[in-house]
């Protein structure tokens, strides 16, 4: 996919065009669409089983930590805001302070990770307890999976940023993960109110 | 709602007849109402049952209005697609047509009458749907139907309880001409109660309780199906229905009930 | 509207290798639109053979009351693999993935689509998604028996147990990656790489269609990916999302399923419409009539398919009838305009009845037929009479095997000549043709009275006191004959191997640039465009005097185009 991308990026002349998205930037933007539906519908399966529910919610009595979730919660959504420095960094062609900058991104995101495995082992209900903790380990574990995908595709870009050599491909390829992690960052935000907040 | 229809039903009675001459001058809209309104019943069934309960007949009225529309409709298609096909066939090298892009006139036709259609069969749907689903609150009797792999259970006032025996299906027992209402569940996997002469199928799925009513119009003894896939012996799942008069049902009824107290 | 209008005459990754693959290896590693599209379509056919060959054993066993020629548990595998099969592995593929491959980047004047090696991806995990199911038939427990639609709770671990039922989900999971990719790699091909001059109302409808199933992919396909994950957990973590036990709900899953089920079934039909819109103006010698109808048409078909699901569930009792049923009737009018507008095209045309015509108007037929016994399936109380019976069976087979058999083979003899270079031979091709359409009719038509008559189906044996045997007998020589004409074309395709006649660069005075290329066309597609001024570059190009652009006189007002435009 790379290489689609460096010979697309040829024939934009080199010049860089920060307002036009680029082809991976289409094609990114409407694979997250389905990634979208994907969410929806396990959206649409934990609010059934909301509805369908009688009685207190969650339900079987379990008690989740707001705090500490939203906390990690907060840092998840600051990352957002680093990625985009780092963008904005490699636009610029600042490539050292983008590399820092997704650094930074990274470490964030791992702590979130680092968070969710935490509350995974530490969860006073299991996948097969009811419905609720189903749905909850299904819905944050398939969010996790995202996260990780996400921390494994910035490692290659870190790499990539590193290079010496001219490579034009380079930044339809950052800013293409830095909308697959700003998407995935509000997925979270949906989440996070649904299962932690919704009573 | 109901009441209307009826009194709707009464006046279109006399003018059967020259309704049904008048048929193809009428819209085609209109149709489908018309013929449900014809309860006549001496339109064919075009290969449905004709309905031993009163929802069933309701269901066959629809099918009838429905089917007539969809000959119509066909017809014209099929008519003008063979048509063009034969009409315009090219013979020889033949010229080259004048190249028509659109024709905004016949474009609306041929959106605006399937709308107009379209709107005539919801409505006839609406109607009958609304009668067919509904569920009396002081019925005659109460029927518990539970569905399991691969039988039936059908479970009557005063602890009586039906269920397959051996290679004899059970048979449901319902009195000719008072209303039934059935409460259908099941506890394993999804099964469909079917009973093909009643015109009428309902799930039994597990988590959902379902109510519906049969008024039936005819004694006589009919089939019953499973007709939701439910895995290995879903074609075994069969069950008998009986419909006798409500004499012969309360008897039989109250013999059973000995039999449980016995 | 800016990025539409953007136009690029790129050559993406594909021009990295300047030479048609040569060897086994080259070809299965290419990343060449025109290799992945071929491979699909010979995989798909592969698949559409045993899955047809399944059917002959179905309809084996159904031939006679009683019957023992195969077990329950056979015969429940070989409907779902049928149906999973013909449909997750045939129709869409062959389609989406043949069709759509080859035809659409050839017809927006682009050297490849947008991401190469993410098609090449694509039709891998196609591959490996055919492959997992067919494994099923391999376990120790057999193949899954749930039915293409896998209701929760029979494809539970306690009621389906095993390692085939896992295959089967990971199958289609595996399938709708690919498709999912393939839809991204579609959608993005259609905006970023038409040549100069191709707007958006300048695209072949095949275009169109392929691009808006494309968007109906997105939506549809990530639901049954979520659902089937959570089944996963349900049957191997012990999750409760679909079982009762645990607070979950077994009917959840048949409203996932059909949110995408339903769409997926015009998933399965807007590409053959696409191809029968290609069809039909080339052999009337016309354009295309009421293109923005047409294009209407599919954007609403596609719109209202997302909120039609429950007609597959009128007998739950669990949903809103009279809003399914209005949303299910509703389809009916924008189907019907695309009828229309075939009908429209051939009117006052010169219709010529080459095989690709005929397989077409065949499709016409069937699907009208089929479409109006929708119709009737879309009024609730119809649907309590009728639901899981053969009425439905015979609905279902006109709709797909009209679109996916009728139409995709239209399409097949269609573009036969440009993707091989050579012909077929056109008396067999007609054969091919009669025989299927007797066969099909025979097969399908007594299965709506079978329904009527109150036959359930996925049922593997009924009783002789049914009275379904006659008509039973005849639907199962049906099938029979409908084999017959499948050995019919493959004879066909065979003499066409051994006995190459070429074919010309534009056998049936096409419209569309595929047509202006070579047959079969170079490694990079085009040596030269011709101007694109009209829908219809190559016919502007070979009828100058008729061009479209030319020749404001054949449009109405409703179509403004200016001369010289670009
Ligand atoms: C290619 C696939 C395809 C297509 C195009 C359709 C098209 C339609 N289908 Fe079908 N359908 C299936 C594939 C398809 N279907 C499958 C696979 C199943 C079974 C799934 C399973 O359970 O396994 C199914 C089942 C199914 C059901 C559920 C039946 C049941 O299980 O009880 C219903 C109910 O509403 C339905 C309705 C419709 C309707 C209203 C259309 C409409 O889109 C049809 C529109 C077309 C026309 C109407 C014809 C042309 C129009 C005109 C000539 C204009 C004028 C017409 C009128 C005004 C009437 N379909
Ligand atoms: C595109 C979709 C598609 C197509 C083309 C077909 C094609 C055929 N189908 Fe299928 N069918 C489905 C999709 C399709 N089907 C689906 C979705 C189901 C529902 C599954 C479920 O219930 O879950 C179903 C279910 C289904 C049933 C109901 C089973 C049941 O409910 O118990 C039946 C029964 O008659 C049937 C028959 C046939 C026949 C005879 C053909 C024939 O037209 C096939 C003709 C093609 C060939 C025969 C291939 C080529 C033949 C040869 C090369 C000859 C050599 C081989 C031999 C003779 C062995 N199908
Ligand atoms: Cu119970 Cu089928
Ligand atoms: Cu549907």
């Amino acid at each position: 996919m790379t290489q689609a991308i460096s010979a697309q990026s040829d024939h934009l002349g080199g010049g860089i065009r920060f307002n036009k998205p680029t082809m991976l930037g289409v094609g990114t933007m409407v694979w997250l669409g389905s990634e979208l539906m994907f969410f929806s519908g396990l959206f649409a399966a934990y609010f059934s089983i909301r509805a369908n529910n009688v009685g207190p919610w969650p339900m079987g009595g379990i008690k989740l930590d707001v705090i500490q979730s939203g906390i990690f919660t907060v840092i998840l959504v600051l990352s957002s805001f680093t990625m985009q420095k780092a963008v904005y960094d490699l636009e610029h062609d600042r490539r050292r302070s983008a590399r820092i900058w997704i650094v930074i991104t990274m470490i964030m995101g791992a702590a979130f990770l680092a968070n969710q495995f935490y509350e995974w082992t530490h969860a006073s209900f299991s996948v097969s307890t009811n419905a609720f903790g189903s749905m909850f380990f299904i819905m944050t574990g398939l969010h996790g999976l995202h996260v990780f995908l996400g921390l494994v595709a910035m490692a290659f870009l870190l790499i990539r940023v590193g290079g010496r050599s001219k490579d034009p491909g380079l930044l339809p390829v950052m800013q293409s993960i830095s909308y697959y992690w700003h998407f995935v960052d509000i997925v979270w935000i949906a989440l996070y109110a649904s299962l932690f907040l919704v009573h | 709602m109901r009441s209307k229809v009826s009194s709707e039903k009464s006046i279109t009675e006399p003018n059967v007849k020259r309704s049904r001459f008048n048929i193809k001058g009428r819209n085609l809209a209109g149709l489908a109402l018309a013929a449900v309104s014809l309860s006549a019943c001496n339109l064919p069934t075009f290969g449905a049952f004709r309905g031993a309960t009163t929802q069933g007949q309701n269901e066959l009225h629809l099918w009838q209005g429905f089917i007539i529309t969809a000959i119509f409709v066909g017809a014209i298609t099929w008519g003008v697609l063979f048509y063009a096909v034969f009409k315009f066939r090219r013979r020889g090298s033949g010229n080259i047509p004048k190249q028509t892009h659109s024709n905004v006139k016949w474009e609306l036709v041929y959106t605006i009458i399937p709308v107009l259609i379209v709107i005539g069969l919801f409505a006839a749907t609406y109607v009958s749907e609304d009668q067919i689903d509904a569920v009396s609150s002081h019925p005659a009797l109460r029927v518990t139907v539970v569905g399991f792999q691969w039988g039936w259970k059908f479970e009557y006032p005063g602890g009586v309880t039906l269920v397959p025996n051996g290679s004899i299906y059970p048979v449901l027992e319902l009195p000719k001409g008072e209303t039934t209402t059935i409460k259908l569940i099941s506890n394993d996997v999804v099964h469909g109660f079917y009973i093909p002469a009643f015109n009428f199928s309902r799930y039994a799925l597990p988590g959902v309780t379902n109510y519906f009513d049969f008024t039936p119009t005819t004694t006589g003894y009919f089939q019953g199906k499973c007709s939701q896939f439910c895995g290995l012996y879903h074609a075994e799942m069969l069950f008998n229905v009986r419909v006798v008069s409500p004499t012969q049902f309360n008897s039989w009824l109250s013999s059973q009930q000995k039999k449980v107290t016995a | 509207m800016t990025i539409l209008e953007e136009q690029l005459e790129s050559h993406p990754e594909g021009q990295a290798h300047h030479d048609e693959p040569r060897g086994l290896y080259l070809w299965l590693t290419s990343t060449d639109h025109k290799i992945i599209g071929k491979n699909y379509m010979y995989t798909s056919l592969v698949f559409f053979i045993i899955a047809g060959a399944m059917a002959m054993l179905i309809r084996t066993q159904l031939f006679s009351p009683n019957n023992h020629f195969v077990s329950p548990q056979t015969y429940n595998e070989l409907f779902t693999i049928h149906g999973s099969m013909m449909l997750y592995l045939f129709a869409g593929p062959f389609a989406f993935g043949g069709f759509a491959n080859y035809i659409l980047p050839l017809q927006i004047g682009a050297p490849d689509m947008a991401f190469p090696r993410l098609n090449a991806l694509s039709y891998w995990l196609y591959v490996t998604g055919g492959i997992t199911m067919l494994l099923g038939f391999f376990t120790a427990s057999g193949a899954a028996a749930f039915g293409w639609v896998a209701y929760a709770p029979l494809s539970s671990a306690t009621n389906s147990p095993g390692a085939g039922p896992d295959l089967w989900i990971v199958s289609i999971m595996l399938v709708g990656f690919s498709g999912i990719f393939t839809a991204v790699n579609l959608v993005t091909t259609t905006f970023y790489l038409r040549a100069p001059g191709m707007t958006m109302f300048r695209l072949p409808i095949f275009v169109w269609n392929m691009f808006v199933t494309g968007l109906l992919i997105l939506i549809a396909f990530p639901v049954l990916t979520a659902a089937l994950i959570m089944l996963y957990v349900d049957r191997h973590f012990g999750a409760h999302v679909f079982s009762v036990a645990g607070g979950g709900i077994p009917v959840l899953w048949q409203n996932l399923f059909w949110f995408f089920g339903h769409p997926e079934v015009y998933i399965l039909a807007l590409p053959f419409f696409g191809m029968v819109t290609e069809i039909v103006p080339v052999f009337s010698r016309k354009p295309v009539f009421g293109y923005k109808g047409l294009v209407f048409a599919t954007l609403a078909i596609a719109g209202l398919s997302t909120g039609v699901w429950a007609h597959h569930m009128f007998t739950t009792g669990t949903v809103l009838l009279p809003f399914f049923s209005a949303m299910s009737l509703l389809i009916a009018v924008p189907t019907g305009i695309k009828i229309f507008t075939w009908i429209g095209t051939m009117w006052k045309g010169q219709v010529e009845f080459r095989s690709p015509m005929l397989f077409v108007v065949g499709f016409i037929f069937v699907f009208t037929m089929g479409g109006i016994t929708g119709v009737l399936l879309a009024a609730p109380p119809i649907d309590f009479a009728t639901h899981d019976t053969y009425f439905v069976v015979a609905h279902f087979h006109q709709v797909l095997f009209g679109t996916a058999v009728f139409a995709g083979f239209g399409g097949f003899y269609y573009w036969y000549p440009k993707m091989t270079g050579r012909m077929f031979r056109e008396n067999l091709a007609k054969l091919h043709f009669w025989v299927t359409f007797i066969g099909f009719n025979v097969t399908f038509l007594p299965q709506y009275l079978l329904g009527l008559k109150g036959m359930p189906r996925r049922i593997a044996e009924y009783l002789p006191a049914d009275h379904y045997t006659t008509l039973n007998r005849i639907s199962t020589i049906g099938a029979y004959i409908t084999g017959a004409a499948f050995i019919i074309w493959m004879a066909n395709m065979w003499i066409s191997w051994r006995k190459p006649i070429k074919a010309s660069d534009n056998p049936w005075d096409g419209h569309t640039l595929e047509w202006a290329t070579t047959s079969p066309p170079s490694h990079h597609n085009f040596e030269k465009l011709p101007p694109i001024r009209s829908q219809r570059p190559v016919w502007d190009m070979n009828h100058p005097e008729y061009a479209d652009w030319a020749n404001p006189d054949g449009h109405d007002s409703s179509q403004p185009e200016k001369v010289g435009e670009r």
